[in-house]
């Protein structure tokens, strides 16, 4: 069935309306997402403080509780909220409906971004002024350009997940939890990722986030020594590709686990 | 039936408490396979502690196997205790409350509350104890972290561990009671009061660098005594230089008073929050949508 384009723009808004509305409208939700990833960055930067670091590293500190809450909101917010949806029942709702899946994830996406974006901003800014970090950026236009091009290889991702995430039952829960700390540690959140050795870091640069959280530390951070992985335009022509790769991936398996789904009775199996 | 509970001996009295803690178990493993449960319970904390590592690797460039290392290595790794404990009590309510709606029913069983959660965390801290063993063996195997406990040192390193798991026990009860009066968006609480303990605790770095009031704050819980305690018995040495002119058996009392304190703010939390939860309804009020 073909839907036109009106329709699948609304059914975008509708789905992103819960989230750049309704979700700020608890403020408590507000509230503990912006102090979370802060707990952790006072707790990193009294790390490095601890360990007499560089003033830089601390501020690479704030920048990845930025982007925390950004990888958060993939994978809990993404990547298991078919599986979160299929619990409560509303799956079904989004299939029978008269647009396109890709819609709805496209909604779930901007709607994430725009939520997490006010977040993350929260965390930058009180971070910054509670440790005095001083930026130095080399060009805002690059920085600006390199965060959306992140985002949509991000999302992307998130779509891709959640395709995969859709038939799966209890164990998204651990499979969420998994993608964590590890993600963590190989993206180089706290750290530079070039640390961890340049085949290691060329490897988990399959991460879009690692990609993207060097380039921006490196736009952020000119003025010093950030010990990059590579210049920021050749990241940012590889995060291009990735994002056109990962939406176009998200559109397959989004349509073959649906198919997947609906063969093996699994698509609308609650508590399995 | 209340004089049947009464007189009822010590295995039947058990019994609940045991089959709280079994469901603990299923629902905190989501019924996955124990061996696959355990893998996902054992990733998270040893990526944490990689993270670690890296710092403090390119930071400091020393060798892991340095004495400060050691300290923030331990530290970290029984925090894990605290984190995975609070969090999971802290949430009991939300769940058996608005997922699986069978609050009322427990609350009509004979066990009580306050045990129930305790059993539900039993099951955590078993789970987490593999954990916290297993990052300690990958500090020693591939850390060259060297443990130093004695057998002399045992009775004090047990007495501060079963000391520290009942104060982690009676914040999560505190907790998990406070959210009976809470609607479910309430869930980051338990998560967002372990993160300050992490930080008031001096788990990674010495408290000594926390601003007042915070130090003052770092020194009245239980848990910064905790780590000194297990530091010292593990590493042979302590790691916040302000509490270097406490003795042993000082660092165990004030452990001690701490662990009496919380358990009691605990009781008197969870009986207040059970108190007003039946009284305004909302014991079994469903809060989401």
């Amino acid at each position: 069935m073909k839907t036109d384009l009106n329709t699948n723009l609304r059914a975008i808004w509708g789905r992103a309306y819960v989230r750049v509305v309704g979700a700020n409208r608890e403020l408590s939700w507000l509230f503990f997402e912006v102090t979370l990833p802060l707990l952790a960055v006072f707790a990193f930067a009294l790390i490095y403080r601890g360990l007499h670091a560089p003033e830089q590293y601390i501020g690479f500190v704030v920048v990845s509780g930025a982007m925390v809450a950004f990888w958060q909101n993939i994978l809990w917010a993404m990547a298991a909220q078919f599986y979160w949806e299929k619990e409560m029942g509303n799956l079904e709702l989004y299939l029978i409906a008269p647009v396109s899946r890709m819609a709805i994830l496209l909604g779930m996406a901007v709607g994430g971004l725009f939520m997490t974006a006010i977040r993350a901003a929260a965390i930058l800014i009180i971070g910054s002024w509670i440790f005095g970090v001083h930026y130095d950026v080399g060009s805002w236009l690059m920085l600006l350009v390199v965060f959306w091009v992140t985002m949509g290889a991000l999302y992307g991702l998130g779509m891709l997940s959640s395709s995969l995430f859709m038939l799966y039952g209890r164990e998204a829960w651990h499979t969420a939890n998994l993608f964590q700390e590890p993600v963590y540690f190989i993206s180089g959140f706290y750290f530079p990722v070039r640390s961890l050795g340049s085949g290691v870091a060329m490897a988990a640069s399959l991460l879009p986030l690692t990609l993207g959280l060097d380039a921006i530390r490196q736009l952020l951070f000119s003025g010093g020594p950030v010990n990059p992985l590579l210049p920021v335009r050749t990241e940012l022509v590889l995060l291009v590709i990735a994002m056109v790769l990962f939406n176009w991936a998200a559109l397959k398996a989004l349509t073959y686990m649906e198919r997947l789904g609906k063969m093996t009775g699994r698509l609308t199996l609650k508590s399995q | 039936m209340s004089e049947a509970l009464e007189h009822s001996d010590a295995p039947s009295r058990l019994g609940p408490w045991l089959a709280a803690a079994r469901l603990g178990w299923a629902i905190e493993s989501n019924w996955a396979d124990p061996f696959v449960f355990m893998t996902y319970q054992i990733v998270r904390p040893l990526f944490g502690a990689l993270i670690l590592v890296v710092m403090f690797k390119i930071v400091t460039g020393q060798p892991t196997s340095s004495a400060v290392f050691g300290q923030m290595y331990v530290g970290n790794a029984f925090f894990i205790l605290v984190v995975q404990c609070v969090s999971c009590i802290g949430l009991v309510i939300f769940d058996d409350r608005e997922r699986y709606q069978m609050l009322r029913y427990i609350y009509l069983a004979p066990i009580g509350l306050g045990a129930y959660l305790a059993a539900r965390g039993m099951a955590r801290l078993a789970a987490t104890t593999v954990s916290i063993l297993f990052t300690l063996a990958v500090g020693a195997w591939l850390f060259g972290l060297r443990y130093h406990l004695s057998p002399a040192d045992l009775p004090y390193f047990s007495l501060i561990l079963i000391l520290g798991g009942i104060a982690t026990l009676a914040m999560g009860i505190m907790l998990g009671g406070s959210t009976m009066l809470m609607a479910q968006n309430g869930w980051s609480m338990p998560e967002g009061v372990s993160g300050v303990l992490y930080l008031f605790c001096g788990a990674v770095f010495s408290i000594d660098i926390l601003p007042w009031p915070f130090s003052a704050v770092a020194r009245l819980i239980p848990w910064t005594y905790w780590l000194e305690g297990i530091r010292r018995s593990l590493l042979g040495s302590g790691y916040v230089a302000s509490l270097a002119g406490l003795t042993n058996a000082q660092i165990l009392l004030r452990l001690g008073i701490g662990t009496a304190g919380t358990v009691a703010v605990a009781w008197l939390t969870l009986r207040f929050a059970e108190y007003r939860a039946v009284a305004t309804g909302k014991l079994d009020e469903k809060t989401d949508h």
